[in-house]
């Protein structure tokens, strides 16, 4: 073997040979003992950066992007429902739910802690259990166990309460936003309105026939968050904006609403019914201004309500609609022609001959003897109103009840509305042809008695009932409008004006509804008072009283309907539409007439002359 | 190596230098605007939520049944009787009339001259 000679100035170190240099520091052994460490040590390192770099990088890749993305949800405002003046129905307002993260407490804040169970109203003993909730069990037999990282405090704190909440620092204390809905005016047109429930769904009212246009459109951002799990806004990546719920304009008023409302709350005073409820409308439009219910409820707490009171009776209760239904076979008989205003009818004969079959006809609670049609309508005759449903036939009479709208929904727009009930005369008794005309044997819903009423006084055309006026957005400018829409003529306008003449004789001294009068204005209206169906027959002692109608009857602006199921009357008397129903549309009429300042049409000379004193002292006033 | 070629690296990695802290502040700067524009994304916000709070409050306030509460026995709706029509007209002649007598009235009182 070769040497390699090295040549050096030192005598000592020219004589060795290179290998021979290293051992005088390390030995052999160690040099390649610590080499192969270090090899090894790199070769892992290597390895276990290929291993997390390559072979396991999508899962790693995800856990890393999963701890820094954020992704946050905005959830869109909902949109307000207001009524026709601007007023807020329903509104959305901002929450916070507090809660605690038990891992993140720190126990030098526990001098906070009374402080903070002050604020949020809870005892320091439950505070202090949800601190100590630090584990859950879960599975069948509670076998496995997970870290709480969330206990809620508590629901719905307003924003004031919170940031009281934040002032006082208390590590792993925090709150979520959320949006919750406001009713401001309370039970105030509850069952027109509706409720969002607490998972935020729509349940019923115009939250529910409206949402597609209230709900808006949530949105989202992806950004990332730092290590106090902030939003680092530089980072955001992705945004798509909320788009903020539209807003519903009702045709309702809040001030004629609460008229009926407080109307409705004397009524339940003083009759204790099972039910009532009145609808207001504009009949040339079909609008409706006001419509209550009793029982109605709170839709900021609905939970704490029977069901039965979140029931919107005046478009899913059924009644036999009674007198209130003879308008239909008067309107039916006038326009074919069969009968006039003063034609006179026999209502002292009990039977009637067709052919040779005999018909039992109904009786009137007083012997009437031979009277016209005007006054089969002012005394409410049963069997007058027989009379003339015989002369118009089962096919007339039926499809008189179908033009006017029984038997099928207004469609109104509120979930649970009925249709009633109406036979097609092939499913028709003996008797029907006699008892249809004063209203039994057909069931009907205030809102079908009140568009029927409606189209009477407005000369015959049937108007869908409706309760929305406009869709806006938050600039206020109509996205959707919801215009007055006509379903059909139903009689001709002179058969209709002559109907309202002799509507206006039942609003008389003479006529069933003297107490329904108002001073000033011709009224038009009909009283209704049926017996109900106890254990398979009519009963003498469970009515339900109805009154429906308008004003002024020249040029009707307010349509009324009062509906009083099962009235318990003092001292025995009868529970009749007259007396019940009749004062209600009284009362309700006065305030509204006075709210709206409506001028009758024909003013009486006292009146007039009582203007003309108030008309020159108002002169006298602006003068000084 | 050249001085000439020592100049143009050292030039090289100024430039680059320079450049990359350029970009790092512009960063910097980009990422402070965008916190600021997010306080400012939340306390308006905040205002709106404020607003909404207090239109719901407002609105609670003012229902037809609070106000009749507050003026129980003392308020009531005006009757019939109690009820002057005014036409649109009468209303327009009577506010022409009123304001121009108010005008002179004013100058002469010396209302807005700050003289009571």
């Amino acid at each position: 073997m070769k040497r390699k000679v090295v040549l050096t100035s030192n005598p000592e170190e020219s004589s060795r040979v290179p290998g021979e240099m290293k051992s005088i520091f390390v030995s052999p052994f160690r040099f390649y003992f610590v080499f192969s460490l270090i090899l090894f040590a790199f070769t892992f390192l290597g390895g276990r950066l290929y291993f997390l770099q390559v072979h396991e990088s999508d899962k790693y890749r995800d856990f890393a992007l999963g701890a820094r993305k954020n992704f946050i949800g905005v959830e869109a405002r909902r949109g307000d429902v207001v009524d026709k003046k601007g007023n807020l129905l329903a509104t959305t307002r901002s929450v916070v739910t507090v809660g605690l993260d038990p891992h993140s407490m720190d126990e030098g804040d526990d001098w906070k802690l009374p402080e903070l169970a002050r604020i949020l109203d809870l005892s320091l003993e439950d505070l202090q259990n949800a601190i100590d909730r630090k584990i859950k069990f879960s599975g069948p037999e509670n076998e496995q166990v997970a870290k709480v990282r969330w206990v809620k405090l508590k629901d719905e704190v307003d924003e004031a309460t919170y940031r009281k909440i934040q002032f006082l620092r208390v590590k792993g204390v925090y709150g979520n936003f959320k949006h919750s809905r406001v009713y401001p005016n309370k039970n105030l047109a509850s069952h027109l309105i509706g409720f969002v429930n607490k998972e935020g769904t729509a349940a019923m009212g115009v939250e529910r026939l409206a949402d597609y246009y209230l709900k808006g459109q949530d949105g989202w951002k992806e950004s990332e968050k730092d290590g106090r799990r902030r939003e680092m806004p530089q980072y955001r990546s992705f945004e798509v904006a909320e788009r903020p719920g539209l807003n519903v304009e009702l045709s309702i008023d809040r001030i004629i609403q609460e008229i009926v409302e407080k109307e409705l709350r004397s009524v339940v005073e003083e009759y204790d019914p099972l039910s009532a409820s009145v609808i207001v409308g504009d009949p040339q439009s079909g609008r409706i201004l006001a419509l209550a219910n009793v029982p109605d409820f709170d839709p900021n707490h609905f939970n704490e309500y029977d069901l039965s009171t979140q029931r919107n009776r005046a478009v899913s209760d059924l009644y036999e609609p009674g007198s209130t239904f003879k308008i239909v076979p008067v309107a039916g008989a006038l326009n074919e022609g069969l009968v006039d205003a003063e034609e006179i009818i026999d209502c002292s004969v009990s039977l009637y001959q067709i052919g040779s079959r005999k018909l039992r006809l109904p009786g009137d609670h007083h012997p009437l003897g031979k009277i016209s049609v005007r006054e089969i309508v002012k005394k409410s005759s049963n069997r007058g109103a027989a009379q003339l449903g015989i002369k118009l036939g089962p096919g007339r009479l039926y499809e008189y009840c179908r033009q006017f709208g029984f038997g099928a929904k207004t469609e109104f727009g509120m979930g649970g509305e009925r249709q009633g009930t109406l036979h097609p005369p092939k499913n028709w008794d003996g008797l029907t042809i006699t008892r249809l005309p004063m209203g039994h044997s057909v069931s009907v819903t205030p809102m079908q008695v009140h568009a029927a009423m409606s189209a009477v006084a407005n000369d015959g055309i049937l108007m869908k009932p409706n309760f929305i006026s406009r869709v806006f957005d938050e600039n206020g400018k109509t996205v959707v409008s919801f215009r007055p829409q006509p379903v059909r003529r139903v009689v001709g306008a002179g058969v209709a004006r002559e109907l309202t003449n002799m509507l206006v004789e039942v609003v008389s001294d003479e006529g069933t509804a003297r107490q329904a009068k108002l001073e000033g204005f011709r009224v038009a209206g009909k009283t209704g008072t049926t017996q109900k169906i106890i254990d398979g027959k009519y009963s003498n002692r469970h009515h339900v009283a109805s009154f429906a109608g308008y004003f002024p009857a020249e040029k009707p602006e307010i349509m009324i309907t009062v509906v009083v199921d099962e009235p318990k009357m003092k001292s025995g008397r009868l529970g009749y539409g007259g007396s019940v129903a009749g004062p209600v549309f009284q009362k309700i009429s006065q305030q509204i007439i006075s709210y709206l300042g409506l001028k009758p049409p024909r003013i009486a000379p006292g009146p007039s002359r009582r203007n003309q004193e108030l008309a020159g002292s108002v002169n006298s006033l602006g003068a000084l | 190596m050249s001085n000439r070629a020592i100049i143009a690296v050292l030039l090289v990695i100024t430039v680059f230098g320079a450049g990359s802290i350029g970009l790092v502040w512009l960063r910097m700067e980009i990422s402070s605007v965008a916190r600021e524009c997010g306080d400012l994304e939340d306390e308006l916000e905040i205002v709106a939520r404020e607003v909404h709070e207090l239109r719901a409050q407002y609105s609670r306030a003012m229902r037809p049944a609070a106000l009749a509460s507050m003026v129980q026995g003392r308020l009531h709706m005006p009757k019939r009787q109690n009820t002057y029509h005014v036409s649109a007209e009468d209303m327009k002649r009577r506010l022409r009339s009123n304001e121009a007598e108010s005008r002179s009235n004013f100058k002469s009182r010396g209302e807005f001259a700050g003289t009571r």
